[in-house]
């Protein structure tokens, strides 16, 4: 069964008296299949695009301090506290959960390898702190957002390379918008053809082209915008304001139905700035929710989450544009929600390393770049190997998949692989032990010699008789018998013949001994020659 | 209960064939007889300890089998064992707890096997039996305790007894494939056995069959399974540490191992001055030993056996390497710092020495050649070069495998490399394979990143990737194309080396690289990543050009599928480039992935939009939308006339919001407007469709709005009725669209079906179009 579960987590405690113990500010909880609270981490208090969660830790960056808390999800509780030069404003995880990406106040971003310690940082790029941070699925590009209005968007590898030569600078500077960038939402696709929206302070909603660089379209907002999220299909976004209101903004719209061609990407509107339809925009007043902070997604894309100033969690159903239920009532502001993926699902992949502890950022090990170019020696990655890998040597003759070997398949196997038993029957009735007797030809032999008793005694029958019919029916009968005797003879034979050769082809067994071969009717013989 | 008799039927049936038979012929049964023992599943894995009649019957049936089972094991022929083994083995596979907790006798017995002089295809399997019952105890903790913690001491020990003896390979093999399953989960079992086990090991991990020594011990030939095998084991060694060292044991023995790799490159690499400057250690003085032969005739190192000789000593080097690379290959039992620096500067030192090419590419010729070593050496130094290469390519393709993303940091070196080597080798095939394969993983991960500098230098590799595809059918023309010929430009071969065999028909031409279906796959394997992840600016058009024809002569789905998704820019302004999309549909038709590029179906499913929404079902629309389309005509004019109230309601606010949108071009405009939005928003929040209506429309459609319902929304309202109308199965998804359909398709009269049918024309659209673009293409 599945079980999904979202981290929510508050910017502080603000309400004194709510019966719940005052430290906490992580919470894990469980939204399907039942709505409960999991598990609590205590002392943190983040802000806004604070938390990322790995599938072994927890990173919550402080408000108003340069420290990051580090919670270990398998062991439930605070595993580091990890100082940096300057305070912190977003945080994410990028490149398979190995490197968290943290926006700085004086507005660079720093790239903090979790397994090696090892910590570059970017060309401080913004003029003001950076507020928000996404990275694409492929972990190649991530989009960083800042108060001073600007969106750069950067490479990854070329941000951690070893390389002294690689630029440090953004790839792209997306500067359309006019306002304080509030929340950045990545698409869906590890393609080029990925987009981004971002929401900024001057009550607009921008789809990015971010690989060219390009604003697709701009949306005017009806208040400020505070938190945005993508369909997990890439066909609206959802954004929260700050009355505590939602509105979903379907890219596939009136205009889309009318032409064929997609809208989103005609560059000859892009410069036409569009007015979503009132209509899509959908609150619940009654609820006295405060200002939206955070949204978040569900697996299947229905469910929207909304985390608010009041400290509640509000569910809202995207289909029918309603409110469904508050999911909790925390001890103040919600400025973060992850949906995390799914648990339970049937043929999970198993990752092929696990990081039970992080390493902390080592500031002046030498691990930033070397001038060779070359990596640095010191370089190490701290990690549990998990899982054995099938790495099949490089063949340019063999086959593409390489065979499981036969001791695996033998060991799984219901008895055994039948290749193995034929092998091991060969041998094992070629097998002449050093003491014993021959105890496998005796067997065979039983028929052949049967038949010669048969054949005078029906002879000597056909001469003497006078009873001609019933010997005839005798013969008859006698010649049936005879007849399948030696076809038993003959297939025996064959038998004898192929397993012989067989076990000539495989060529591994080792006879020990020859000393027995006289006791061996003609056939074993004949074989043995044949080998020989 | 039905189950359970044709089940204890089966067995007695069972029981009396394997009574009954001669022990002798007892063999020729035994697949079978093992083969219907998985349907007694049930009754061979119930207790036997419940009361009811059946159940008693049941349980004498069983232990006739059993007991059975047992006189065969103890049986005077091989025969009556062999049997024995196999029919254990299949029972304690479908017997679960119940039997194996009764099998202590049986492992017992099946240990005294191993000691008799029974052929070694029945230890083979009296092994691989046993292994199983240690696997599957490992659940219960009692039996662990009652069976293999006892009995595990004395099979290690026989195991241990059989490999250090001459054996068949096959039955070494199974040894050491059964101790490095067991190995990992009874550390301390093993841990006495260390002394024993590691000699025997360390003389298989890197077998030197081509040594010049013809010492003490002329081995019989080392398969590489066994080597590999032996590997596994080795790797598998640290865990035996005793608690919380096994890290710092694996550690130490991949260090270890690292250096060894490094002190036989220092020997085997004499012949040139390396330019690789180690980051690591020291640069050893490569002054050891610089007369006679290369050799090593005392590792006391790794404890490895000597070697004499450039082929073994490169076999020894291979060897090593590959042990390196099972460290990476095979789980830890704790955290362990594996140091990439160390392994990097090792892939460095290997990949950083080329074979010089002859030809006039001056910087690859840079090695420097050491003059106190002979020539011939040195050429036989190129001439096992590829091998190695090849093993340091595979080292780094199982670290890309192990650590996956965390490596990002070093690829762009490694790319690096791998152009230098494949510069120099790319006429060796393993060499080409090895460099597609880690290509593809480098491009897999940060293709889409890579600079143009960096494509450029792949231009090569790409190019004689496309060859190994698609090898041109003049390629023999191509080899011998020398500047001179080149100039008389016809068919001006020289008469000496015309082989009158091709004047013949040549149809019949094999394809060079049938006999390497390695290096296809890899090629192939290669071609969508090409296409897929590296940004299409950056390839030439005419290298674009090579890759489309070679993965649409290859018919190859995934690579042109790939370009299809990555199209090249347009270089002329306003056309669109050209596609192989309807070659893709050609080729592929009726194919899923093909089905979802030309006709998508995402744009229908819309989400927010309160006239679609009214039953939540957004998700089935998305399949039962093809339906719908069909049914949108009928229905359309069977609600036209039903929800009147609703549409009137709906086709004002589309016209208001369009109107809106084309007056919110102007910015002025926007601002004064801004102001009364925001005054407005607070008191109508409810209704908070209206506010950016223009004054007029706002006017009318505030009176609309009052008189047709107080309710939320009211389009809601007025719409329901006639949907919860009909009350078949289809309904819900019919209904919603119809609402929505009749909202947008009312305004669009005049051209009906042009809103609903948007998929199918667009596919009209877009095929002739791309058509005509091709065979343009083509003529160029």
């Amino acid at each position: 069964m599945l079980t999904e579960q979202f981290v929510a987590a508050i910017s502080g405690s603000t309400k004194p008296n709510t019966g719940v113990t005052k430290d906490q500010g992580i919470f894990i909880h469980e939204f399907q299949p039942l709505a409960a609270q999991r598990h609590v981490f205590k002392k943190s208090a983040t802000a806004q695009n604070g938390i990322a969660v790995s599938s072994t830790h927890i990173f919550a960056a402080q408000t108003e301090k340069a420290i990051v808390h580090v919670y270990s999800r398998e062991k439930g509780n605070q595993e580091a506290i990890v100082p940096f030069p300057e305070r912190i404003h977003s945080i994410v995880l990028a490149a398979q959960d190995t490197v968290l990406l943290l926006g700085a106040e004086s507005g660079r971003v720093l790239a903090w390898e979790i397994c090696s310690g090892r910590l570059v940082s970017t060309s401080t790029s913004h003029l003001q702190p950076v507020t928000s941070l996404v990275v694409d699925p492929s972990s190649n590009f991530f989009l960083s957002g800042s108060a001073d209005a600007m969106i750069h968007v950067w490479a990854l590898p070329s941000i951690l390379s070893f390389s002294p030569d690689t630029s440090r600078s953004p790839v792209h500077t997306l500067s359309t918008h006019r306002g304080p960038v509030s929340s950045i939402a990545c698409g869906h696709s590890s393609s080029t053809a990925n987009i981004a929206v971002s929401t900024s302070g001057d009550k607009t909603a921008i789809v990015w082209d971010y690989h060219n660089g390009q604003a697709l379209r701009t949306y005017l907002l009806p208040e400020t915008p505070t938190a945005v999220t993508l369909d997990p299909a890439d066909r609206a976004c959802f954004i929260g304001y700050a009355d505590g209101s939602l509105q979903t903004i379907d890219f596939y719209d009136d205009i889309q139905k009318s032409t064929s061609t997609d809208v989103l990407r005609d560059v000859s509107s892009s410069h036409r700035p569009m007015q979503p339809s009132p209509k899509t925009r959908f609150g619940a007043e009654s609820q006295k929710l405060g200002a939206t902070l955070s949204l978040s997604l569900s697996w299947d894309g229905t469910t929207l989450v909304s985390g608010h100033s009041s400290g509640k969690i509000a569910s809202w159903d995207i289909a029918k544009s309603n409110y469904l239920s508050t999911l909790a009532n925390l001890s103040g502001p919600v400025s973060n929600l992850h949906f995390l993926r799914p648990t339970g699902f049937s043929n999970t992949r198993e990752p092929t390393f696990k990081i039970p502890t992080i390493v902390k950022p080592k500031q002046d090990a030498g691990l930033t770049g070397s001038s060779s170019g070359l990596v640095p020696p010191n370089y190490n990655l701290s990690m549990q190997f998990t899982g054995s890998l099938d790495a099949p040597s490089v063949s340019a003759t063999g086959p593409r998949f390489a065979k499981t070997s036969s001791f695996a398949e033998a060991l799984t196997h219901p008895s055994f692989p039948t290749s193995m038993l034929e092998e091991s029957l060969a041998e094992l009735n070629s097998w002449i032990a050093p003491s014993k007797g021959s105890i496998v030809t005796t067997a065979p032999l039983a028929a052949p010699s049967q038949t010669d008793d048969v054949e005078p005694s029906a002879a000597s029958k056909d001469a003497s008789s006078d009873e001609v019919t019933e010997l005839k029916k005798q013969i008859a009968t006698l010649k049936g018998v005879q007849k399948a005797t030696v076809d038993q003879l003959l297939k025996l034979r064959e038998e004898k013949e192929y397993l012989v050769n067989k076990e000539k082809k495989r060529g591994k067994a080792k006879r020990k001994t020859r000393a027995s071969n006289g006791d061996n009717d003609v056939d074993m013989s004949d074989g043995d020659e044949n080998e020989s | 209960m039905a189950p359970m008799t044709t089940e204890l039927a089966t067995l007695r049936a069972l029981s009396f064939r394997i009574s009954s038979t001669v022990t002798a012929q007892l063999p020729q049964h035994v697949p079978a007889i093992a083969a219907s023992l998985s349907s007694c599943r049930t009754l061979l894995s119930s207790t036997q300890t419940s009361n009811a009649k059946s159940s008693s019957e049941a349980s004498v049936a069983v232990h006739k089998f059993r007991t059975l089972l047992s006189t065969l094991l103890q049986d005077r022929t091989v025969q009556g064992r062999w049997s024995a083994i196999v029919l254990i083995k299949a029972t304690i596979e479908v017997g679960g707890w119940e039997t194996l907790q009764k099998g202590l006798p049986w492992v017992r017995g099946l240990l005294s096997i191993l000691s008799k002089p029974d052929p070694p295809t029945s230890k083979k399997l009296c092994i691989v039996t046993l292994t199983r019952i240690f696997m599957l105890t490992r659940e219960y903790p009692t039996l662990v305790r009652e069976i293999t913690t006892p009995s595990l001491p004395a099979f290690v020990q026989a195991g241990l007894q059989i490999a250090g003896s001459r054996v068949p390979p096959s039955l070494l093999l199974t040894i050491l494939e059964s101790f490095s399953e067991l190995l990992p989960r009874h550390p301390t079992i093993f841990r006495p056995h260390l002394k024993t086990l590691r000699p025997l090991l360390c003389r298989l991990v890197a077998p030197t069959p081509s040594s010049g020594l013809s010492g003490d011990q002329s081995q019989d030939a080392i398969s590489t399974e066994i080597s590999d095998a032996a590997r596994r084991l080795l790797v598998q060694l640290p865990c035996c540490a005793p608690k919380g060292a096994s890290s710092e044991e694996w550690e130490n023995a991949l260090r270890t191992t690292v250096g060894g790799v490094h002190r036989v490159a220092d020997r085997v690499f004499r012949a040139v001055l390396e330019d690789w400057q180690s980051t690591v250690r020291e640069a050893s003085a490569n002054g050891h030993a610089l007369d006679g032969e290369v050799q090593d005739l005392e590792d006391d190192y790794l404890s490895l056996p000597p070697w004499s000789g450039i082929f073994a000593g490169s076999e020894r080097l291979v060897g090593l390497i590959q042990l390196v690379r099972q460290y990476l290959n095979s789980p830890t039992t704790n955290v362990v710092t594996f140091k990439v620096g160390v392994v990097m500067d090792l892939i460095t030192r290997i990949l950083s020495l080329t074979i010089p090419t002859s030809g006039s590419k001056s910087f690859q010729n840079t090695v420097r050649i050491n003059k106190q070593i002979s020539k011939e050496e040195r050429e036989n130094l190129w001439l096992v070069m590829p091998a190695v290469h090849v093993a340091a390519i595979e080292l780094f393709l199982s670290m890309a495998r192990r650590l996956q993303a965390s490596t990002l940091a070093i690829d762009t070196l490694v790319l690096d490399q791998l152009v230098w080597v494949f510069g120099s080798e790319k006429d060796n095939a393993q060499v080409r394979t090895a460099c597609y394969k880690a290509l593809a993983v480098l491009l897999e991960r940060s293709g889409v990143t890579l600079p143009k500098s960096s494509v450029d230098s792949l231009v090569p590799l790409i190019r004689t990737c496309c060859e190994d595809l698609l090898p041109s059918e003049t390629a023999p023309a191509v080899v011998k194309d020398t500047p001179g010929q080149a100039k008389s430009k016809g068919n001006s071969q020289p008469q000496g080396s015309a082989n009158a065999d091709s004047f013949l028909g040549s149809k019949t031409v094999s394809d060079p690289t049938a006999s390497f279906p390695g290096l296809r796959d890899a090629a192939f394997d290669l071609l969508p990543e090409l296409l897929s992840d590296v940004r299409a600016q950056l390839f030439s058009d005419f290298l674009r050009a090579r890759l489309d024809r070679t993965a649409v002569l290859v018919q190859h789905k995934d690579a042109m599928l790939a370009s299809v998704l990555n199209p090249p820019p347009s270089k002329k302004f306003g056309k669109p480039t050209a596609s192989i999309l309807p070659l893709l549909a050609r080729s592929f038709q009726g194919d899923h992935d093909i089905e979802g590029i030309m006709r998508p179906r995402v744009p229908v499913i819309r989400l927010g939009n309160q006239d679609t929404e009214l039953d939540g079902g957004v998700e089935e629309e998305d399949e039962a939308e093809v339906d719908e389309e069909e049914e949108e005509d009928v229905e359309e004019e069977a609600q036209a006339d039903e929800s009147f109230v609703g549409q009137e309601l709906d086709t004002m606010l589309r016209t208001a919001g369009e109107t809106d949108v084309v007056m919110r071009d102007s910015p002025t405009h926007m601002a004064a407007e801004n102001p009364a939005t925001a005054a407005e928003a607070p008191s109508k929040r409810p209704h908070a469709g209206e506010t950016p209506l223009s004054p007029a429309k706002r006017v009318r459609f505030d009176e609309a709005k009052w008189t047709a319902a107080p309710a939320m929304p009211p389009a809601v309202s007025a719409a329901i009725p006639p949907v919860e109308d009909p009350k078949s199965a289809e309904i819900p998804a019919t209904s919603d669209f119809t609402v929505s359909s009749t909202a947008s398709a009312i305004p669009d009269l005049p051209a009906p079906g042009e809103g609903g049918d948007d998929s199918d024309d667009d596919d009209d659209d877009a095929v002739p179009l791309v058509f005509g673009q091709d065979s343009d293409d083509d003529s160029e």
